[in-house]
């Protein structure tokens, strides 16, 4: 056993590391709402759907919607609130995760906000994958040891806390446009938004489209933009357009790479959609 | 099967107690055997006949060149048959559709192109092929008076199942099947034998299992996510400093990866009761060209240089045959990696490197040094940046990609963007802090044994923890492409 000493040691010492950790993370530090990299800023995102007690409200979308995180909605209406704006992924995506913690017997959300950017994208390899991986073996793991969870990576709630300092400079202001795209016949991703939509109103679920500001969506400067109008309408859900209600009110909004919104842009806009929330 | 999936975390500890749960060799040797096949056709058991037959061919053919009796004539058929075998398959698999474009005339191309390039590649072909070859060249040098320690001729029907039995688990045992190290006969046949639980250096199989799947699965994997940046769409929009970052990154990427894969197989080896060969040896420390190559992939060098580079002459006639016999080792060394003009590139530069230093050093006398001087730091680092920008060939194998990413390294604009640094910088840290911990192995020879242990205990469950808590998104290992 004498060959087995040190292994031994070194097993002891970082199981105690281990639960030392997870009594630090779980007690004495702000759970990370942003991670170091898409993977695992969905996987935070992830996990807290799956994992934690249902919300009341869901946002359901692209890395746009994914900025406003929610720590942004604290003291409004919309406090209890998750986030499943996914990075590289989409509307589509986020919805099938809604629906796969329902109908595995899940409690309902009162609310999902669906987002309109990239609703036109139907599922890739990429996204089956990350579906895959919300039923997979790591997530149950993750659920029953916390210090496997994305949002105890030493590296995720190092990068969460530099990032909550970071100064506000570097940014590119932007401008909200308009989007002239218009629906052309019945497509694919329009009938597969459809589908989940239905199934989410047949569980009682109130589904709102969503439009937020895209730093460089389709450049075409139209108000009369009314793309937006027309997928609600073919839904048959209400929308609401934060990008036309800010735009007039002169707002400036700034996008950290030209298309995603700072900090403290993101959290204004989560103020206005706790605000203007049906 | 991969090292870093969770059907490996059963598969291990199943085959552990069956392996030892016989006392004879040959049931120990029977279990690993079937388990390493188990092991390689778990996602695809199509590749698994031509495994099969490369372990037949390569098996049946040492045992001739190993059997007394046989004929000059005949032992050189052999020989060369077993080795257009061995180099045919490798070619036909790796090779065809690269040799094709290039031989055959356009109209050709176009009708059996598309074939070509469909042709599947083996997983780890590479490396079981150059195994059998050394089965077999070891087998032609050695012959049936000295034979192969570990591997004697057999005498009757008996011995010979044991000797192919032999074959086939030095072929196929799945540590060191895809990836390597490559292991020459010679230095693993002589080590089979019964094994015995109370045996097993623990201590020495968790570290280097702990070391290799912490540079695995949380420094490569999680620098991945940073470095997916290195393609062409990508890497146009970024700052010039982060391409700085990125070349730096996927060098500590792909040592890495590699170095970590290389201490799993070595660790999985211990706990079964063997050692392979160390592949890498900090090769982010070397002062020359020269000294990485004895660091890096210490396996395929090793392999290269004996069986390419002596029998080609080696540097026994003269100056002008010692550097085409350099060129040449070093380009088909780079084309080993794939069926790429970039990888054939990558070699032959760093046999350019070569061959200048030994110009400069006055024809190969070895200038290394053993110490740590100011100067041997500036040369560490000139070396690491020559290899890291090498290395660029083997994530973008299109030529062009290449061009336009050092096009883009002078023009783009200044700034930064700090999230992929914060990956690059956070995660490349424990490869220098690694192969810093190996440079002041004379400061740490000053400590008492007692502290030394107590230090690297420390260090190991910090890893560990590290490992559980801070894992990378799964991903393939980059030289399972190869």
């Amino acid at each position: 056993m004498s060959r087995a000493r040190q292994s031994l040691c070194i097993l002891s010492l970082s199981v105690l590391a281990v639960l030392g950790w997870q009594w630090i993370v779980g007690r004495l530090l702000p759970r990370p709402a942003l991670a170091e990299s898409n993977i695992h800023a969905n996987r935070l995102r992830l996990e807290a759907w799956f994992l934690d007690p249902v919300p009341s409200n869901v946002l359901a979308g692209s890395s746009i919607s994914g900025r406003l995180i929610p720590g942004y909605f604290a003291g409004t209406a919309l406090a209890s609130i998750a986030n499943l704006g996914l990075d590289g992924s989409g509307p589509l995506t986020s919805l099938d995760c809604v629906l796969m913690r329902m109908t595995n017997g899940g409690p309902a959300p009162r609310r999902v906000f669906v987002e309109i950017h990239r609703l036109d994208r139907t599922n890739d390899a990429n996204d089956r994958m990350l579906l895959e991986s919300a039923h997979g073996f790591s997530m149950r793991l993750a659920g029953v040891l916390p210090a496997m969870r994305a949002a105890s990576r030493p590296s995720t709630v190092a990068y969460a806390w530099l990032k909550d300092r970071q100064p506000g400079g570097g940014t590119i202001e932007g401008r909200p446009l308009g989007d002239g795209r218009k629906v052309v016949g019945e497509p694919d991703w329009l009938n597969q938004a459809r589908e989940r939509v239905d199934r989410l109103q047949k569980l009682g679920v109130e589904v709102v489209l969503l439009r937020l500001p895209v730093g460089r969506e389709n450049p075409v400067d139209s108000q009369a933009s009314n793309f937006a109008d027309e997928v609600a309408q073919r839904l048959g859900i209400a929308l609401l357009d934060l990008n036309r209600r800010t735009a007039p009110a002169g707002s400036v909004l700034n996008y950290s790479d030209g298309l995603h919104l700072t900090a403290d842009s993101a959290r204004a806009m989560a103020r206005s959609l706790a605000q203007l929330a049906p | 099967m991969l090292f870093n999936s969770w059907s490996f975390a059963v598969f291990l500890p199943v085959v552990f107690a069956l392996h030892y749960a016989g006392r004879r060799a040959g049931w120990q040797v029977g279990v690993l055997t079937a388990a390493s096949f188990v092991f390689y056709g778990w996602q695809n058991p199509k590749l698994l006949p031509l495994l099969f037959l490369s372990t037949l061919v390569n098996g049946l053919a040492a045992q001739d060149l190993l059997s007394a009796g046989r004929a000059a004539g005949r032992r050189r058929l052999v020989l060369s048959l077993a080795l257009a075998f061995n180099l045919g398959a490798l070619a036909f698999f790796k090779y065809a559709a690269l040799v094709g474009h290039v031989l055959f005339p356009a109209s050709l191309w176009e009708q059996v192109g598309p074939w070509l390039r469909d042709i599947p590649l083996p997983i780890g072909i590479s490396f079981y092929t150059f195994q059998g070859i050394s089965l077999v060249m070891e087998s032609w040098w050695d012959g049936p008076k000295a034979g192969i320690r570990g591997l004697p001729a057999p005498a009757n029907r008996r011995e010979a199942g044991w000797f192919q039995a032999k074959v086939w688990f030095f072929k196929a045992f799945f540590p060191q099947l895809v990836a390597g190290p490559i292991v020459k006969a010679g230095e693993f046949l002589w080590q089979i034998g019964p094994k015995r639980l109370a045996d097993v250096d623990w201590d020495g199989a968790v570290k280097k299992l702990i070391l290799g799947f912490f540079l695995k699965m949380v420094v490569a994997d999680n620098l991945k996510d940073a470095t997916a940046d290195l393609n062409l769409a990508a890497f146009r929009e970024l700052p010039r400093l982060n391409l700085v970052a990125l070349l730096y990154g996927f060098s500590f990427q792909i040592l890495a990866d590699f170095g970590g894969y290389s201490l799993i197989a070595l660790g999985l080896a211990k706990l079964f009761g063997y050692e392979l060969p160390l592949n890498f040896n900090f090769p982010y420390l070397s002062r020359s060209i020269t000294e990485f190559w004895r660091r890096w992939h210490i396996s395929l060098s090793t392999w290269l240089r004996l069986y390419l580079y002596i029998p080609l002459g080696g540097n026994r006639h003269g100056e002008v045959r010692t550097y085409v016999n350099l060129f040449l080792v070093m380009f088909l060394g780079g084309l080993w990696h794939g069926a790429a003009w970039s990888y054939a590139v990558w070699g032959t530069a760093h046999g350019m490197l070569l061959a200048l230093e030994r110009l400069c050093s006055g024809k190969g006398k070895s200038r290394e040094q053993q110490g740590w001087t100011w100067l041997a730091v500036v040369r560490a680092f000139l070396v690491f940046n020559v290899v890291s920008a090498l290395w660029l060939l083997f994530k973008l194998p299109d030529f062009s990609h290449v061009i336009e990413f050092a096009r883009c390294l002078a023009n783009n604009p200044r700034g930064v963007r700090p999230q992929p640094l914060y990956i690059i910088g956070l995660f490349s840290l424990p490869v220098v802090l690694w192969h810093l911990w190996s440079a002041a192995a004379p400061l740490r020879s000053r400590l008492s044994s007692s502290r030394q242990w107590q230090l690297e205990t420390c260090l190991y469950a910090a890893i560990l923890f590290l490992l559980v808590t801070n894992a990378g998104s799964a991903g393939d290992f980059i030289y399972f492409q190869f």
